[in-house]
């Protein structure tokens, strides 16, 4: 018992003067100080690549600072972890500075075997002080181990031995997104189709051979001067008396409106139509020929839609 | 004469026969295409043949007429027992009872004469036929050692075509004198026909006739207007191959494919429109476009008289006669609804 206490008394003893003699290290303690570290949750089966952080918290009091140069540097490798990312967030007040260092390690190094690797140990110069009575102040981050595990076992010389049977991953159903599709496709071919029939000019298109499409492609082959002017006049006349079953004349447009109610829409075209042939043909009056010939392709591209239902 | 002095006679004269128009159809009603007809004949100077039943308005029409038109207005009745000496003077005893000769209803006007109605003509013998016809396409006659000139008068025949016995068929070269044919039918709708019956005012015919103003036209002027008119109105190169290929249809259907549903047209036609016939057509098309207020010949305006111009000319074969008034309707039809104008061989 003696003996116990007498060691203890000279540990305190030793202690105590180890202490006066260091004034740095109670300086350390007093003036920078670590208030927390978070290491990573799982320190074992660590594999090439993993991503692994730590967060220290550091307090420095006024008038102590950390440089920024201080911090270790971003790209730094120490055996085998490199140190990928770090941030600091800094908050001061009247007495203190407090810092937030986020470091993200990144693990480089591999073995064949489980191995112990760790995060680096960090060393933080704090400056600042008065310059007389002050001391220098630093702080030690302490190195954090792990275990490293290796991708494969030792010796595999192919992958494929090793290939185990999986799961197929679950299939998405596609009949919605097939349903979906051929009715867009329906719709698509069909609004095709469609701007094919309301557009085209073509002889083998359906309904295309009636008399007023037969009328419009042969106006539109005419050159557009005065010796054409009649027979663009011809071709619309033979139209409506194809359709009429007879000479159609202006006095018979209410009958054959009523007999063919496609055209009813286009009435006073098809009377304005008669008027204009009727001063062409029978009087002296002189129209623009070009202008007439155009008028007449319109007017019997019109009728041609009212022939094939195509308002 | 200057063109601004042509524009205001057409004008002029235009309101007025407009005016004999609608003075017409305040007294007669249903018959606005036949009074039209005749208006359309008077302004070309044609003479007219009238076809409808007993008591359809015939008289009262041209009464009418007459009396927009002004001058005298002289008829006889065609009898089987009618001699051409009966038109141009008649005798009687006179007072001291030695025998008196009038001139007749002919010449009893003189040159005043501006419309004769020969009621039933088809009743009259042939050589009252000749005579009429003379006048009619001379205007003149001679008679007690002088001439007699009739330049205004304007002849409107009437025949019946159903009833048969104790008539004279007038012959074709006749019939071609006459510038229209035109029916008075008894108007197809049922308010008029109402109105007939039981309208008082349709039952007086002479004060009905007199309701008619007077003199709406200048009967002693209508011969020279006339001229001017017709040289007024222009047909265009189209027009008048429109023209000359309905007068073909007319003599040689088949070549322009006219078909009828009821007889074989080949075998319809013996001769077709003459030159004459087709001459008055042009006339008279050319006052209808006066009247719808153009200076052109519109294919329309021969339309609205070629029936009336032209069924009268043709001459069928004679099995087809007795069904003359429907076959010629419907052959007249047909040339209308199949001879392209314009043509199709002319502008290709």
């Amino acid at each position: 018992m003696k003996n116990i206490i007498k060691k203890m008394l000279f540990l305190t003893a030793a202690f105590g003067t180890f202490a006066l003699m260091n004034p740095c290290l109670a300086a350390q303690e007093s003036e920078a100080s670590i208030v927390n570290i978070i290491n990573p949750s799982k320190s074992v089966g660590v594999q090439i690549g993993d991503l692994l952080s730590r967060e220290i918290e550091i307090e420095v009091l006024k008038p102590y600072q950390i440089s920024k140069n201080a911090f270790p540097v971003k790209g730094t490798n120490q055996n085998g972890v490199e140190l990928n990312d770090i941030k600091i967030d800094s908050k001061t007040n009247d007495e203190k500075t407090t810092y937030k260092i986020k470091l993200s390690y990144q693990v480089f190094g591999y073995s064949a075997k489980p191995s112990v690797m760790q995060l680096p140990a960090e060393h933080i110069e704090v400056t600042g002080g008065k310059a007389n009575t002050s001391t220098p102040v630093s702080i030690n981050i302490p190195a954090w181990r792990f275990w490293q595990a290796s991708l494969v076992p030792t010796g595999l010389k192919s992958a494929k031995d090793s290939v185990q049977p999986q799961h197929k991953p679950t299939l998405i159903d596609l009949n919605p997104h097939k349903t979906r599709l051929i009715v867009l496709i329906a719709m698509f071919v069909t609004g095709l189709i469609g701007l094919i029939y309301i557009n085209a000019d073509k002889q083998w298109l359906p309904f295309m051979n009636g008399a007023f499409a037969q009328a419009h492609r042969k106006i539109k082959k005419l050159n557009k001067n005065k010796a054409n002017e009649q027979k663009a006049l011809l071709y619309m006349h033979q139209a409506f008396n194809k359709i009429h079953g007879a000479n159609l004349f202006a006095s018979d447009v209410n009958d054959f409106v009523s007999a063919n109610p496609a055209y009813t829409s286009q009435k006073a075209e098809i009377l304005r139509f008669f008027e204009r042939s009727n001063a062409a043909l029978f009087s002296d009056h002189a129209e623009n020929s070009e202008q007439l010939i155009n008028e007449l392709i319109n007017l019997s591209k019109t009728l041609r839609n009212c022939e094939r239902g195509v308002k | 004469m200057n063109i601004v002095t042509t524009d205001v006679q057409l004008t002029d004269w235009r309101s007025h026969a407009l005016k004999l128009e609608s003075e017409v159809k305040k007294v007669i009603v249903g018959q606005d295409k036949a009074i039209r007809l005749m208006n359309t004949a008077i302004f070309a100077r044609g003479h007219v043949l009238l076809e409808g039943g007993v008591g359809v308005g015939k008289t009262t029409l041209l009464q009418s007429i007459a009396r927009c038109i002004g001058g005298a207005y002289e008829r006889i009745e065609g009898t089987v027992d009618l001699m051409p000496n009966d038109l141009i003077y008649h005798t009687y005893l006179g007072e001291d009872g030695r025998p008196k000769i009038d001139e007749g209803p002919l010449l009893r006007a003189g040159e005043n004469l501006s419309v004769f109605f020969f009621n039933e003509i088809n009743r009259a013998r042939p050589q009252v036929h000749a005579l009429m016809l003379r006048v009619m396409a001379e205007r003149h006659i001679s008679a007690f050692k002088r001439e007699y000139r009739l330049p205004h008068m304007v002849v409107f025949a009437d025949r019946n075509q159903v009833e048969k016995n104790e008539t004279f068929e007038i012959p074709s070269a006749a019939r071609d004198r006459f510038m229209m044919e035109i029916p008075i039918d008894i108007p197809a709708d049922r308010e008029l026909r109402k109105s007939l019956m039981f309208n008082l005012k349709f039952q007086h015919a002479e004060n009905l006739t007199k309701q008619v103003e007077s003199n709406v036209l200048q009967f002693d002027q209508l011969n020279n207007f006339s001229d001017i008119l017709q040289s007024h109105i222009k047909a265009s190169s189209t027009m008048e191959d429109y023209a000359l290929d309905l007068w073909e249809s007319t003599q040689s259907p088949e070549k322009y494919g006219i078909k009828m549903d009821s007889v074989d047209v080949n075998r319809l036609i013996h001769t077709g429109a003459s030159p004459r016939g087709m001459g008055m057509l042009l006339k008279a098309a050319r006052v209808n476009a006066w009247l719808q207020n153009r200076d052109s010949l519109y294919p329309e305006d021969i339309h609205a008289v070629f029936h009336e111009l032209i069924a009268h000319r043709l001459v069928f074969n004679a099995m087809y006669e007795n069904r003359r008034t429907q076959l010629a309707r419907e052959f007249t039809t047909q040339i209308l609804n199949t001879v392209a104008v314009p043509a199709l061989a002319k502008a290709a």
